[in-house]
């Protein structure tokens, strides 16, 4: 795998600025509290790769919407390189968590109709579609794929036009080993070719070796954080800061039975 | 793109059914329609019912084929024992088979045309439904065959996509990004109507809308006052535009991908009033054929405008309440072209509304889409 750079000679090292970004969802009919997020203050230079870490409901998601510019914030603003992000979505890539796709498109029509919205140059989807080991199964339709199939098509749709920022929210999620080396090795590359990756994901290990940054959520509420070069000592890092905030492990036996 | 055609001989027997079961129906209720498309009836069934067998024979017979043509298959294997062959005489037993298929469509397709032909020459149907016979079924046949060539029948290429798409996903939709000339918003409009017409829920609401449509038919064709008619159509429309609300609400749950395109939410919805426009010339022109081969000119207008209502009307509902919930997006459909409809009935000045209603619906919409589309985060 050679990686999909395009080597176009458009700018693609742009730094990308989250300022007192705050999202607040009103209560529900149901009786569900107010969520709150942020507010959220990010600057992330060209070839920063981030790690969006927290506990399950703190938020990442909701903050991937924002930067990625579906959703808007109550206040704050989201600029790449000074431009409102909702002027600039082309410079984004971005994998949602749970990657809905048409179900009735192909992997090879996605990829085509993105290509020709984004870049105009099919030779692009043909690139991503083979990088991320979709040609297999491009005619088949997107619905009747596996969740590690339509994991790689959401990556081969959101990466095939190489862009400045790529969001991915647990992009390591139901991808089998050979891919996932695949994805560290394209972040990797996009870190040392000075595009900005944001990814969210459980796994320490990945967030130490591959982010040379880390963003910890919990409750809606965001902060960096320290993030020294030896990878043992962020993994102590996380786990320290995890065991602050997330319950400790219980027992699934009723106490009398355990006893 | 190369075009998928599997899983056409499963497309080709669902149409034959469907036109033995609709021909079937205009045959039992044959009393309520105009002489001249009742005496259809039996020819087409006949006809159908012969060319439907020839699709069944031939497409299991590829099953078969399929089955024993995979060397390393257990039906392979079984096949050899069976009939003393080594795996050597592969080719030479795919060319057998090969031939069988072609001589049993062969065959059922001149059953289909001596049934025809017998029904022309003898008299049974007047000439016109004769030569309407003849002419179904001779697109039925010319659909088998190329259906035999092009699922690999009849030929001894073993380079076969296999594909388990469902048929509708098969039936050649294209949904290719054109590069270059065509606008961005025609590629977006014609990407929405490809998805539309590739989900099988499409197909089961349009089933519905044509069987409203042969009650408009039956109608017509009775000499019915104009309002019952133009209610069928308006029904027949209602029925046609529900999947529209079902693919809104697809495409909001994966409209994240097309935001990362560049899309704004204001040209989704400009994409989904295309689809809508399109449906609505498929209901209007299907109204006012029936309504001029049942000789009810007097109704064509009526009804024409009637059957167009719901699907115009329905892209311009789709982000009022909530988009993610179709059933919400029928009630109000339902509620405001039966309103409008039931106008056009009243007089045909009332085609001046349409345009109001419609620039309202579309302004209120575009405030919504400004504040804010609703997606599931957190």
């Amino acid at each position: 795998m050679t990686g999909l750079s395009h080597n176009d000679p458009k700018e693609t090292k742009l730094d990308l600025r989250a300022t007192a970004v705050v999202k607040t969802f009103p209560a529900a009919p149901s009786g569900d509290n107010t969520f709150k997020l942020g507010p959220v203050d990010l600057d992330l230079a060209p070839g920063t790769c981030l790690a969006v870490i927290g506990p399950n409901g703190s938020g990442k998601s909701t903050l991937f919407q924002i930067l990625t510019g579906n959703i808007r914030p109550s206040s704050g603003s989201v600029t790449l390189a000074g431009a409102p992000v909702a002027a600039v979505r082309k410079d984004f890539g971005y994998l949602p968590q749970h990657n809905l796709l048409p179900p009735w498109a192909t992997a090879r029509e996605l990829c085509l109709y993105a290509s020709g919205m984004l870049t105009g140059d099919a030779l692009h989807a043909a690139n991503a579609l083979a990088y991320w080991d979709c040609t297999a199964f491009a005619q088949r339709p997107v619905g009747m794929l596996s969740a590690g199939m339509r994991k790689r098509v959401g990556l081969a749709v959101a990466t095939l036009h190489d862009p400045s920022v790529l969001v991915m929210d647990e992009p390591f999620e139901a991808l089998d080993l050979g891919h996932i080396a695949a994805l560290r090795q394209e972040i990797q590359r996009r870190t040392e070719s000075g595009r900005i990756t944001i990814f969210a994901t459980h796994i320490a290990g990945y967030a130490a070796d591959l982010a040379t940054a880390a963003f910890f959520l919990h409750n809606g509420s965001g902060q960096m954080m320290p993030w020294p070069a030896a990878r043992h000592q962020r993994e102590e890092i996380l786990e320290s800061r995890f065991a602050q905030v997330a319950p400790p492990p219980r027992s699934l036996l009723h106490p009398a039975r355990v006893q | 793109m190369r075009r998928t055609r599997h899983g056409l001989p499963e497309a080709v027997t669902s149409l034959v059914a469907l036109t033995v079961f609709g021909s079937l129906f205009i045959h039992v209720f044959r009393d309520i329609f105009s002489p001249e498309i009742a005496a259809l009836a039996p020819g087409i069934t006949a006809g159908a019912t012969a060319v439907a067998c020839a699709v069944i024979v031939a497409a299991g017979t590829l099953l078969v084929r399929k089955m024993v043509r995979e060397d390393s298959t257990m039906g392979w294997l079984a096949l050899c024992g069976l009939i003393g062959l080594d795996a050597e005489h592969t080719v030479m037993t795919a060319k057998i088979i090969d031939y069988a298929i072609a001589t049993l469509t062969g065959i059922a397709s001149a059953a289909v045309v001596t049934v025809a032909a017998r029904n022309l020459f003898q008299g049974q149907l007047a000439p016109f439904a004769a030569g309407a016979t003849l002419v179904i079924t001779a697109i039925c046949v010319a659909t088998a065959t190329i259906t035999r060539r092009t699922s690999g029948a009849g030929s001894t290429g073993a380079s076969r996509e296999s594909s388990s798409a469902p048929f509708t996903t098969s039936l050649s939709f294209s949904l290719v990004a054109p590069h270059g000339t065509r606008s961005r918003l025609a590629t977006m409009i014609r990407w929405r109507t490809g998805l539309l017409l590739r989900a099988p829920v499409t197909w089961w609401f349009w089933g519905a809308a044509t069987l409203a449509f042969a009650g408009m038919a039956a109608a017509a064709s009775n000499s019915v006052a104009t309002p019952f008619v133009a209610v069928f159509s308006w029904l027949a429309g209602w029925l046609a535009a529900l999947p529209l609300a079902i693919e809104a609400a697809s495409g909001n749950a994966s409209s994240h991908f097309e935001f990362s395109l560049g899309i704004t939410p204001a040209q989704m919805a400009r994409s989904h009033a295309g689809s809508g426009v399109m449906v609505s010339l498929l209901a209007a022109i299907t109204a006012a054929l029936i309504t001029a081969i049942c000789g009810r000119g007097d109704s064509m207008l009526t009804a024409t405008a009637a059957a167009a209502t719901a699907p115009s009307l329905m892209p311009a509902l789709l982000w009022q309440i909530d988009v993610r919930r179709p059933l919400v997006q029928w009630m109000t459909s339902l509620m405001a072209s039966l309103f409008l409809a039931t106008a056009i009935i009243a007089t045909k000045a009332a085609l001046l509304l349409w345009p109001v209603v419609l620039v309202f619906l579309v302004q209120h919409q575009n405030k919504r889409l400004e504040a804010e589309i609703p997606l599931e985060v957190r």
